[in-house]
């Protein structure tokens, strides 16, 4: 079962009954993916047509073979040998995956790279622009007929909240939602500037009360949401 | 608990999981080291659970995210195809999936060999309607292609190189055109539709006017070897084209997408098997086709003995008995 949330999470549940969590890439960074391999396979075909060069009529009928594969299956080999990414890909920090969140493997790689000619109709990609613009997970046409979804690699980030801030006791017991809210805006607080952070924690009325200082008091309440003491 | 209480006490359990998959993606894993890895995933399963359920915050909830992830990825990740799973594939499976869709073989088969024999036997009755399909300057170049040689400049002319040289041509050419037949036909069908027709109209036409040319004898010892695998195999990739169109059209009680998904699941065995015909038409065109050692009987033999032999094995391979 997997559902997409509003902040374009893919959330998939394993066997083992737990959900993982998938931020799915938009159709930008794959852009810029694919033309990162469009340099990488062009480079590649340069290095052979000047090593095939020497060896005449024979060195052109393997060059025709090698452009050969470079066109269709270039990123099914990085896709299945690099765990689902190209080097474009892994520029970006993307990766293939099954809708069911395992590794791509050989079947669905040549199908979405092999549909990819019908997402470059009628030019410059437009039929895949367009279905991937209209797909709540951004698939292009490849992605739905294979069954693949494109997602970022998450790195580990630091923690949010830093460790100094003295924990505070809610006034009254939040729900597990208002609990979340308050974690979330934490946690984001940062990205903010001053004011807007101030405008948003005063929108969480009669939690802060009339304090001075209203996101340091919400911090205070995260920091002991998180079971600082 | 507290985040902090429950980080201490699981901590090392997660740093052995760690441990274990670096091991494990190092390719030599040591079977002491890699001992109840399935145990310990489910456990790390379950710690990112309980964090997310209380809160314990994004940082903690990556990282135990990031453990079932990798975990995840090397218990169910692809496995290397075996020799006997692709000989399964091409001999099995693909046989049995395009008898499955016989009626869809059928259409694309009157598609390019009805666009085929009407376009030759037109041009064979009134040999300059080939100029409507083909223009002058392509068809001189044929004529001069077939123009019956000297035997002794030929063999000089073509030699292993050259041979190598026309089978990458094939490759790209001929193996591009099936994979965008197959990939245009994911547009309702009308591109593999177009697709088949256009090659059955030039080829046609092309063949048709050889024949007026008078040089039916040079042509037909020629494309007999190759000529089932390759046109066959053409129309196949046609066929698992017309699939994901027809799953589109007419997607039954279910979604289109998932109408697609499960349409190219069944296609593509049916894939695979115009990838293996039209490499080995190709191998065929480069190696055989064009030498002058084998003598015109043989060749003609062979090539109407490959027709028999594919027919024979769409319709009886990778049955059970």
């Amino acid at each position: 079962m997997t559902t997409t949330t509003i902040d374009n999470m893919r959330r998939v549940e394993t066997p083992e009954g737990v959900e993982i969590a998938l931020r799915l890439a938009g159709p930008i960074p794959r852009a810029w993916a694919w033309m990162i391999d469009f340099v990488v396979r062009l480079l590649v075909l340069g290095a052979f047509a000047l090593l095939l060069s020497i060896f005449g009529n024979f060195g052109t009928g393997i060059f025709l073979i090698v452009f050969f594969v470079n066109e269709w299956f270039y990123p099914v080999l990085f896709e299945i040998l690099g765990k689902g990414s190209t080097p474009g890909k892994k520029l970006l920090g993307l990766r293939v995956l099954h809708d069911d969140g395992t590794p791509v493997g050989w079947t669905a790689s040549i199908i979405r790279n092999l549909l990819r000619f019908a997402d470059l109709m009628p030019m410059a990609f437009g039929a895949g622009l367009l279905v991937s613009l209209c797909h709540p997970e951004s698939k292009r046409i490849g992605d739905l007929a294979a069954g693949t979804v494109v997602v970022y690699v998450e790195k580990p980030s630091a923690p949010a909240i830093p460790a100094g801030i003295a924990p505070l006791r809610p006034p009254f017991p939040l729900t597990l939602d208002e609990q979340h809210a308050l974690l979330e805006f934490a946690e984001r607080h940062t990205l903010w500037g001053p004011h807007r952070a101030a405008e948003i924690a005063s929108a969480a009325g009669p939690l802060v009360g009339p304090a001075q200082d209203r996101v340091a008091t919400l911090l205070g309440m995260a920091s002991f949401l998180l079971g600082r003491r | 608990m507290s985040r902090e209480v429950f980080e201490e006490r699981h901590d090392p359990d997660w740093r052995r999981l760690e441990n274990q998959l670096r091991e494990l993606g190092s390719g030599k894993p040591t079977a002491a080291a890699t001992e109840n890895f399935p145990v310990l995933y489910r456990r790390v399963c379950q710690h990112l659970a309980l964090a997310r359920h209380r809160l314990y915050g994004h940082d903690l909830e990556q990282r135990l995210n990031a453990l079932v992830q990798r975990s995840h990825d090397l218990l169910y990740g692809p496995l290397q195809p075996r020799a006997g799973q692709i000989f399964e594939l091409l001999t099995g499976e693909f046989p049995r999936a395009l008898r499955r869709d016989a009626k869809v073989f059928l259409f694309a088969m009157l598609l390019f060999f009805g666009s085929w024999s009407v376009l030759f036997t037109v041009v064979v009755v009134d040999p300059d309607l080939a100029y409507t399909v083909i223009d002058p300057l392509t068809a001189d170049s044929y004529r001069e292609m077939y123009q019956p040689a000297e035997p002794q400049a030929k063999a000089e002319e073509r030699g292993f190189e050259t041979d190598t040289l026309a089978f990458g041509h094939y490759i790209h050419n001929n193996i591009s055109i099936a994979f965008r037949t197959f990939a245009a036909g994911v547009f309702a069908g009308i591109g593999a539709i177009f697709i088949l027709l256009y090659n059955g109209v030039v080829l046609g036409a092309v063949a048709g006017f050889l024949v007026s040319e008078g040089l039916g004898p040079q042509l037909w010892p020629f494309v007999a070897g190759h000529s089932a695998p390759e046109l066959v195999g053409l129309t196949i990739a046609g066929v698992a084209g017309l699939r994901l169109g027809l799953a589109l059209i007419a997607p039954g009680r279910r979604t289109r997408g998932h109408a697609l998904a499960e349409a190219t699941r069944e296609a593509y065995p049916i894939l695979a098997g115009a990838f293996a015909l039209v490499l080995l038409a190709a191998f065929i065109e480069a190696y055989w086709s064009a030498s002058t050692l084998v003598p015109v009987p043989v060749k003609l033999v062979a090539g109407i003995l490959n027709w028999v032999l594919l027919f024979a094995f769409l319709a009886f391979g990778g049955r059970r008995t």
